[in-house]
């Protein structure tokens, strides 16, 4: 006669393994059948193109249009398109709905051809010259920008170095003040000797760097999210989200070696920034000349890009018009999240609709034909 | 209908057959890869090698003819084995010889060695190019008689022997010396001190008798990768001990929090009922304590050191690799990384001055329109 516990136990078990094999024989229908696996799928045009930079613009959805038009700056690392993951959950296409002319940098993916590149050549390169061609083609005198983590830090550079072309700068998720013990990337950064690796490596691995970020929480990154997922493997909208999400994570590119050493050397190490100590390409970067509206959004989990590398930004500028926007969340989960579609970008929208003009349909229709006769010639 | 239920059996069958060719197949393929493992039972000096791993060789013959199943293949296959047969003769009058002889091994007995080893090749691998087979050729390309090539290389062995036989001594003298420091030096286990000191035992040994081959022009680089290869074994030695270091940190926090996780788990079930809501909390406990011992380790002070020492004994070997490679390479048409890295930067300052021209013929460009 077996005691009632064990019988439970089996019971127990039993169900578990029944339960498990059914939502197995699912999951293979769900991963084997057509699934929208598209990533950045909002309709957009390349409009520029240097080495392996590249902008797009997007299409508008709505008539309503404000300038001017707002620049979207990625980090480096990870690609642009997690700004526009699904469409459900599109920072892009939730600005675009509000009337906001979006562009976005695609940073590409360095070779061992680009370890010379540096700080100066993304920075005063890539991105003056991006910067200035959406002027021409909006016939603006100034845009609005829009920095993600890393892109935030060099958009505040650029802000700093050239104010009379920003006319508006939110920032997001962008480390300013390195020196915190907070995040545990700045921890490790401090004490890198990137001289070795930059010098033996040539560019930085994206998965030296994928290996950095699994490691800030490797149990929860490593184990538990799968687990989760394979829970969830016969729900074919969160496999999807899943797949897209993962596809996202791991498609990271090298870092081109220079632009690394200094950023690691400059930011992490010596905290150069918050000093008004930062040089690039011969002239000394000093906060103090940011003075145009500024919007400072960071995520109170951020793990990555802890609040105490971001929030001391409002400080350190003279802007009179400028606003911290902490957020309940992390790091991804700021642009992906339910409630960041629902409360984070209206905030961004409106925050800058109020700071820019309506077109009327008269401009709209000028714009259009300067474009074109650009265009042509 | 009928015919359509006869062919399903015919299939059927012939499913049948073909699986029970395959398990055998396997089966027999897995019994012989086995018997490889098995040492082959002490057979007399005089013995033929064949004896001992005929038993290997045997049924593989078997089993590929089978497979192969046309007699031109089986032909070359049967030659393929004597062949690897007579290598494996060689193989086991090399390993009786050396044991024997350890550091008494005169250049007669390596003379023997090569003759018979000369007369195996002649045996059988010359007589196998030679032969006719059934892929249409009569004759090897060129003509070459094997007979001929065999005896010059016989004859230019002999010489070489007579003239740098007798520095075999010291090399075999050396390492019958380095196997006694190892075992002095095991004996109250290895450091990575004892590991350095034994490489440079060995490599000062080896110094001496074969010193004299390096210092002769031609062979001059060889030296240099030595050296290098050494330095590379040394930035090795550091890493693996990094590495170790790192890795036995990254384990501690799963004993401990597996220990944690235990106890919690003794609390949890008591009262010795399961419920699917138990092991959701189990599981909710597994992730919190592995999640809290490993964020207790990443912001250690401990765990800081052991990835910077890591990544750069990381780093540092992979330099001296490179740099080995970089050598390799530079004795050979394809171009070097440094090279590449010199390619590259001059493409991109070139780039750059490209770009700042261009910047500046639309400014003079613009100028003049206004």
């Amino acid at each position: 006669m077996e005691p009632q516990a064990v019988k439970n136990h089996k019971e127990v078990i039993l169900n578990q393994v029944q339960r498990i094999q059914e939502r197995f024989l699912h999951g293979m229908d769900v991963l084997t059948s057509n699934m929208d696996l598209e990533v950045g799928t909002t309709p957009k045009e390349l409009v520029y193109e240097e080495d392996k930079v590249k902008m797009y613009h997007y299409t508008p959805v709505v008539k309503e249009r404000y300038s001017p038009p707002v620049l979207m700056v990625y980090a480096l690392v990870n690609k642009q398109y997690m700004l526009d993951l699904q469409p459900d959950r599109s920072v892009i296409r939730n600005l675009l709905s509000h009337g906001i002319d979006v562009y976005i940098i695609d940073w590409g993916y360095p070779s061992p051809g680009d370890k010379y590149l540096t700080m100066e050549d993304y920075i005063d390169g890539y991105l003056s010259n991006c910067v200035d061609f959406v002027c021409k083609e909006a016939n603006v005198k100034q845009i609005n920008l829009m920095g993600i983590c890393q892109g935030g830090t060099f958009s505040v550079i650029y802000s700093a170095l050239n104010p009379e072309k920003v006319k508006n700068l939110i920032t997001t998720v962008a480390p300013i003040d390195f020196d915190t013990k907070d995040g545990l990337l700045h921890v490790w950064s401090y004490y890198l000797d990137i001289d070795k690796m930059v010098d033996v490596l040539g560019n930085i691995p994206g998965d030296f760097m994928n290996i950095g970020f699994l490691l800030l929480n490797p149990f929860r990154l490593i184990f538990d999210k799968y687990v989760n997922f394979l829970e969830h493997i016969d729900d074919k909208a969160f496999v999807s989200n899943f797949i897209k999400m993962e596809k996202w994570i791991f498609d990271s590119p090298d870092q081109a070696g220079e632009a690394f050493r200094k950023f690691i050397k400059d930011m992490y190490q010596n905290n150069l920034l918050v000093k008004n100590e930062f040089q690039l390409g011969g002239k000394t970067v000093d906060l103090r000349n940011i003075t145009m509206p500024v919007l400072n959004v960071f995520g109170e989990n951020d793990h990555l890009v802890p609040p105490a590398a971001s929030r001391p930004l409002i400080d350190l500028i003279r802007s009179k018009d400028k606003e911290n926007y902490s957020f309940p969340t992390g790091h991804i989960g700021i642009f992906v999240s339910s409630r960041s579609q629902k409360e984070l970008c209206p905030k961004v929208a409106s925050w800058l609709k109020k700071r820019s003009t309506l077109l009327k349909s008269g401009q709209e229709k000028q714009k259009k034909d300067i474009k074109k006769g650009r265009k042509r010639g | 209908m009928e015919s359509k239920t006869a062919d399903k059996n015919t299939n059927a069958e012939a499913g049948t057959e073909n699986r029970n060719f395959w398990l055998d197949a396997w089966s027999n393929a897995f019994k012989n890869f086995s018997n490889m493992f098995t040492p082959p039972a002490p057979k007399a000096e005089t013995e033929s090698a064949e004896g001992s791993y005929g038993a290997w060789f045997k049924p593989q013959k078997e089993l590929l003819n089978k497979l192969m199943g046309t007699p031109e293949l089986s032909d070359v296959f049967s030659k393929f084995f004597s062949v690897t047969n007579a290598y494996s003769d060689l193989a086991k009058m090399w390993s009786l010889i050396l044991p024997k002889n350890e550091a008494n091994v005169a250049p007669d007995t390596i003379k023997t060695f090569l003759n018979n080893w000369i007369e195996n090749r002649k045996n059988s691998f010359f007589k196998l190019i030679g032969m006719p087979y059934s892929m249409g050729l009569t004759e090897v390309p060129g003509g070459v008689n094997f007979t001929e090539v065999s005896e010059i290389y016989r004859k230019s062995i002999e010489t070489w022997l007579e003239a740098y036989g007798k520095e075999y001594k010291p090399i075999f003298e050396n390492i019958t010396k380095i196997s006694q420091k190892a075992r002095d030096l095991a004996k109250d286990g290895i450091t990575h001190e004892d590991f350095v000191e034994l490489y440079d035992s060995w490599f000062e040994g080896m110094d001496e008798p074969i010193s004299k081959f390096l210092q002769i022009p031609a062979v001059g680089p060889t030296r240099q990768m030595l050296n290098k290869l050494s330095k590379s074994l040394d930035a090795y030695i550091k890493y693996c001990g990094a590495s170790a270091d790192f890795y036995l940190r990254m384990a501690k926090p799963s004993t401990e929090a597996l220990e944690e996780i235990s106890t919690q788990a003794a609390a949890i079930l008591k009262d010795g009922e399961i419920t699917e809501e138990k092991y959701r909390k189990f599981y909710d406990i597994i992730i919190k304590t592995f999640e809290k011992k490993f964020h207790d380790l990443l912001s250690s002070a401990g765990f800081t050191h052991s990835i910077k020492i890591t990544l750069d004994t990381a780093m540092e070997l992979r330099k001296s690799l490179f740099d080995i490679m970089e050598d390799n390479l530079k004795q050979t048409p394809i171009i070097t990384r440094t090279e590449m890295d010199d390619v590259h930067k001059e493409i991109y300052l070139l780039k750059k001055k490209v770009k700042e021209l261009n910047k500046e013929i639309v400014k003079l460009t613009e100028n003049r329109k206004r």
